[in-house]
């Protein structure tokens, strides 16, 4: 038993050594690629870019319209009972664009991108291109994580932009059509409510997801068994801490923004 | 690596840059350009419910927010400072009103002349409260302004209805603290005492027991006359009543008729001639007359006199007098 707890806390040692490492050697190119962006791969970032964001778009918007409905239909059904049908605009509109927005957005991209950073260099470190990288003198942080950070710290912002007016949209046609509410009046009480800074908190939180996928998604490739069973083990740990960092990171935000009155 | 498409990538970013630029300027940047009045009230009450970013209305439509809220401990009141939208005020023609805050300000002391008060009001059950501006004068209540000079237009507030209800429920309290609830339940203590004694007393008791007496008599009397007095006997008497009224109803018709045939007149006369003979017989005083009645009066006192005997002893009537 003892053995066991000494293995175990042994190998958290380890891993969280690891972990700490790979963090510094990725701030540490990440800075080296701002002072030389000449150097910076441009092309792998607009890969990313197309991966992550672009192709993301349709889903985003599909996944985030669907929660505003759903959020505004449970709304009405509660607030119904006092006749404030208005106030599910103030739900709505704040739940999107502080809460579910970012959040939304971050699990999609743990879903595609997260899995596929850690599926991408696992397969890498299988085929031992990573051991050749490092051979040749070339970091593997700075060749192959900091494009995919650069991109996703573009990409998601901009996809909570489209998740944001998605869920706004969805709340609003369910104000319309279910409540019947007037549109004007659903849309003059959202945009009366909300402050450009609601939009602004809600992707300064994305940005930090962006790094927290990122990151999981990168050091679980990074830590892969060399074999084909570590790869697809590699990719469901890169979700599960993805979604966790980044549940546990909405949280920290939130009391963060909460103290200056947000 | 698989080709990408820049056209794609680009059309992606540009279209969320310029949604992000879209939602940014709705949710508020553009009051960024829209033209501002700032406006300051002063509360002496509590704003609870107020806070930075509430609405301020004019007669209810919404024209701004308020910006700050500040409080000033030395003068025990809160100095609310308000943002004012100059468009949202508008000619018929829809032309803007006010050229300028100068504008503004001017219409406003206007309608401060004419009782534009600022007052704080609840949005709904939330508890969260919005300023409105309206005419209060009617309240009768005098605005409230400080003492010290103020930087920028002062609105008069007036205190919100919540505090008018508590103002006269404080006077209702004030005015029943001032009822001597003591010294009335000692009073009420000492009356009840002295009834208590009046009621033990002698006389009391003696009163209620011949009340209770005279209560028993009159059942008694009532039940004697129900049972003398049964339904037939009291139809009898009704009957002989009525026959009673209609004979006399006859009698008093032949009597009419018998008044109506006798003279009446010439009886008058001769019991006048006859009143008169009689009346000078004594007013002449004949001897014959004078001699007869003093004849009368002496036997009068002679039966007297012997009705008093007999009532003394009666027994000398058959044995004569001692």
């Amino acid at each position: 038993m003892e053995d066991l707890v000494a293995n175990w806390a042994q190998n958290t040692h380890k891993r969280f050594h690891r972990m700490v490492e790979f963090l510094g050697a990725l701030c540490r190119e990440v800075v080296c690629d701002l002072r030389n962006w000449r150097r910076f791969r441009w092309r792998d970032m607009l890969y990313y870019l197309a991966l992550c964001g672009q192709k993301s778009v349709s889903i985003v918007l599909l996944i985030c319209f669907l929660m505003g409905m759903v959020l505004a239909l449970q709304a009405a059904l509660q607030m119904r009972k006092f006749g404030t049908e208005l106030f599910v605009a103030d739900l709505v509109g704040f739940s999107i664009l502080k809460e579910l927005g970012p959040l939304m957005v971050a699990m999609i991209a743990t879903g595609r991108a997260g899995s596929a950073f850690a599926a991408e260099i696992g397969t890498m470190k299988v085929n031992e291109e990573i051991a050749a990288l490092t051979t040749m003198g070339v970091s593997p942080v700075r060749f192959l994580v900091v494009p995919k950070l650069f991109a996703m710290l573009i990409a998601l912002p901009l996809l909570t932009v489209f998740g944001d007016a998605a869920g706004l949209l969805g709340g609003l046609f369910i104000g319309s059509t279910w409540l019947d509410l007037p549109v004007q009046a659903y849309w003059s009480r959202t945009m009366d409510v909300l402050s450009p800074m609601n939009l602004v908190l809600g992707l300064v939180k994305s940005c930090v997801f962006a790094v927290l996928v990122t990151f999981a998604g990168c050091w679980r490739g990074f830590e892969s068994e060399p074999d084909a069973q570590g790869v697809g083990r590699s990719a469901t740990d890169a979700v599960v801490m993805s979604i966790l960092l980044i549940v546990v990171g909405d949280m920290l935000l939130t009391m963060f923004f909460a103290m200056f009155g947000y | 690596m698989a080709k990408i498409s820049n056209f794609r990538i680009g059309i992606f970013v540009l279209s969320a840059l310029v949604l992000l630029a879209g939602m940014l300027y709705y949710l508020g940047l553009s009051d960024c350009f829209s033209r501002k009045a700032a406006v300051s009230t002063f509360f002496p009450e509590s704003v609870q419910g107020l806070a930075v970013g509430a609405q301020v209305k004019y007669k209810g439509a919404q024209v701004g927010s308020v910006e700050k809220i500040v409080i000033l401990p030395a003068r025990k009141i809160i100095q609310v400072d308000m943002s004012v939208e100059l468009d949202s005020f508008r000619n018929v023609d829809g032309s803007a009103l006010f050229r300028d805050d100068e504008d503004f300000y001017r219409f406003l002391q206007k309608e401060i002349r004419e009782g534009l008060r600022c007052r704080l009001e609840y949005a709904g059950i939330t508890g969260l409260r919005f300023l409105d501006l309206d005419y209060f004068a009617a309240s009768g209540e005098m605005p409230v302004k400080p003492e010290f000079a103020v930087k920028g237009f002062l609105l008069p507030s007036v205190p919100s209805a919540l505090r008018d209800v508590v103002k006269s429920l404080n006077v209702s309290l004030e005015r029943i603290s001032r009822i001597q609830f003591e010294e009335i339940s000692n009073n009420l203590v000492r009356n009840l005492d002295d009834l208590n004694k009046i009621l033990a007393s002698e006389d009391v008791r003696r009163t209620i027991s011949h009340l209770s007496g005279m209560a028993v008599s009159m059942d008694q009397t009532a039940a004697v006359f129900t049972r003398v007095v049964t339904e037939d006997r009291l139809r009898v008497i009704l009957d002989d009543l009525e026959n009673s009224l209609s004979e006399l109803r006859t009698l008093a018709a032949v009597v009419r008729n018998e008044a109506e045939k006798s003279d009446f007149s010439g009886t008058a006369a001769s019991v006048r001639q006859a009143a008169d003979a009689f009346s000078g017989l004594l007013r002449e005083e004949t001897p014959e007359i004078k001699a007869a009645v003093d004849a009368w009066i002496r036997t009068l006192d002679m039966f007297r006199e012997l009705a008093d005997n007999l009532n003394r002893d009666p027994a000398s009537l058959i044995r004569g007098a001692k």
